[in-house]
């Protein structure tokens, strides 16, 4: 860790963790990934700022990060890629008919 | 002490550290049985071991807070089917995020839970319900009789399981959804409600094991708890290759070893042995590994774990 040059007990704090979740909203994209870990960074840089000047519990970050994936894979990339996947075959489908019909007079 | 107190306490505890284990291993059966892998039951029995305690705390009846627990985790069990089963979302992120939930919400419920209270006060137990003359018999009193009574629900339940999967219709279908959903699916039986079944279920397993971790003997809850038992209960799936009875088995081995594993601690203290005290907490994970090497070539998962089911393509 660059600010605490140490190795001490948990010192990951469950990064790992949120590591995956920062792959899964940036929707393996390498440079989705730059804002997203960004996002993640600024909720757990500003989660002990918020307890000390208002006083809201630090867990607060890793619920607002669960929800945040929870609600990413809600909304569906599996979904969407799906349906475009199957629109493209679709699409082929109906080219194939289009050679058969040619060959076929 | 003697060597056979020692030996008996050592018993004790360890049908005591396997309940919730077992308790784990049959919700993970029946989920991924269905196919679909819940790592998020580590998190649904961190947040059951919580609701465990508040509604124990809250009514003062053990078999409140039991119910709380296994509504909590169910509860988590249907935003994981929800988001699995229905959106087809990946089943490990789902999971991860689900434990990263129950985290932080058990951390940011933890104050408000005890407040007004000076110290943690202990809630009520499961009551051990055996005549006193039985259970100081010598081994199998601590052994079968000085237990909680959860801890014998905790040993007959994986029975009923194995009979429900391997002795029902209703079994043979959640044993074949996990194989061959479009086989089912032909047959005319619903494999998005089989599914639903055993992931909500597999959070009611898990929201028991909370209970049955925090009820049995402790008490009280702590952030982090669980401390990565949801996860030994997941080896010991692959142990036990998806059977209950043998999944129970695995956890009563891993319990064993983590009972050993805390008596040893002591013992290196009283005697003098100088083995540092974070060896002794892998052991039974380094266990877990070789349990997991030794026999990963002989298990068999179900086949379609991990994929989402669409009806559309086969």
């Amino acid at each position: 860790m660059c600010d605490a040059p140490r190795l001490f007990d948990r010192f990951s704090q469950g990064l790992g963790y949120d590591a995956i979740a920062v792959a899964l909203m940036a929707n393996g994209n390498p440079l989705g990934v730059i804002l997203t870990a960004i996002f993640f960074g600024a909720l757990r840089a500003g989660a002990g700022k918020m307890q000390v000047v208002v006083g809201i519990e630090t867990p607060i970050a890793s619920v607002i990060q669960a929800l945040a994936v929870l609600f990413v894979i809600a909304i569906g990339f599996a979904e969407r890629a799906r349906v475009t996947r199957r629109e493209r075959e679709q699409e082929q489908d109906q080219e194939l008919e289009q050679e058969t019909a040619v060959y076929g007079n | 002490m003697e060597i056979s107190d020692i030996f008996n306490d050592w018993l004790l505890a360890s049908v005591r550290m396997a309940a919730p284990l077992m308790l784990l291993g049959i919700g993970g059966v029946f989920t991924e049985r269905t196919g679909v892998f819940n790592i998020g039951m580590e998190g649904m029995m961190l947040v059951g071991a919580m609701a465990a305690i508040a509604g124990d705390l809250v009514t003062g009846s053990v078999w409140v807070g039991t119910l709380c627990a296994m509504l909590a985790g169910g509860l988590l069990g249907i935003v994981h089917a929800y988001l699995t089963v229905t959106r087809r979302a990946n089943q490990i992120v789902s999971g991860a995020a689900i434990n990263l939930f129950a985290l932080g919400l058990t951390n940011l419920l933890y104050g408000p839970l005890y407040e007004g209270f000076k110290y943690r006060p202990r809630v009520p137990l499961y009551p051990k319900l055996a005549p006193s003359a039985l259970q100081e018999l010598p081994i199998i009193g601590p052994l079968l009789f000085a237990q909680p009574v959860i801890v014998w629900i905790a040993f007959v339940l994986p029975l009923i399981a194995t009979w429900v999967l391997y002795r029902t219709s209703w079994g043979l279908n959640i044993r074949a959804v996990g194989d061959h959903p479009h086989a089912v699916a032909t047959a005319g039986v619903s494999v998005f409600r089989l599914k639903y079944i055993g992931v909500i279920l597999s959070g009611v397993f898990a929201g028991l094991g909370g209970s049955a971790l925090v009820l049995a003997e402790l008490g009280m809850f702590g952030p982090n708890l669980t401390a990565g038992r949801g996860f030994i209960a997941l080896a010991a799936l692959a142990v036990g290759s998806w059977n209950p009875t043998w999944v129970a088995a695995a956890c009563l081995f891993f319990g064993a070893a983590d009972a050993l594993q805390l008596r040893a601690q002591t013992w290196s203290q009283t005697y003098g042995v100088n083995i540092p005290y974070q060896f002794l907490v892998m052991a039974p994970y380094l266990l877990t590994i070789a349990a997991l090497a030794g026999l990963v070539g002989r298990t068999k998962a179900p086949k379609t774990v991990g994929k989402p089911y669409d009806p559309e393509t086969i």
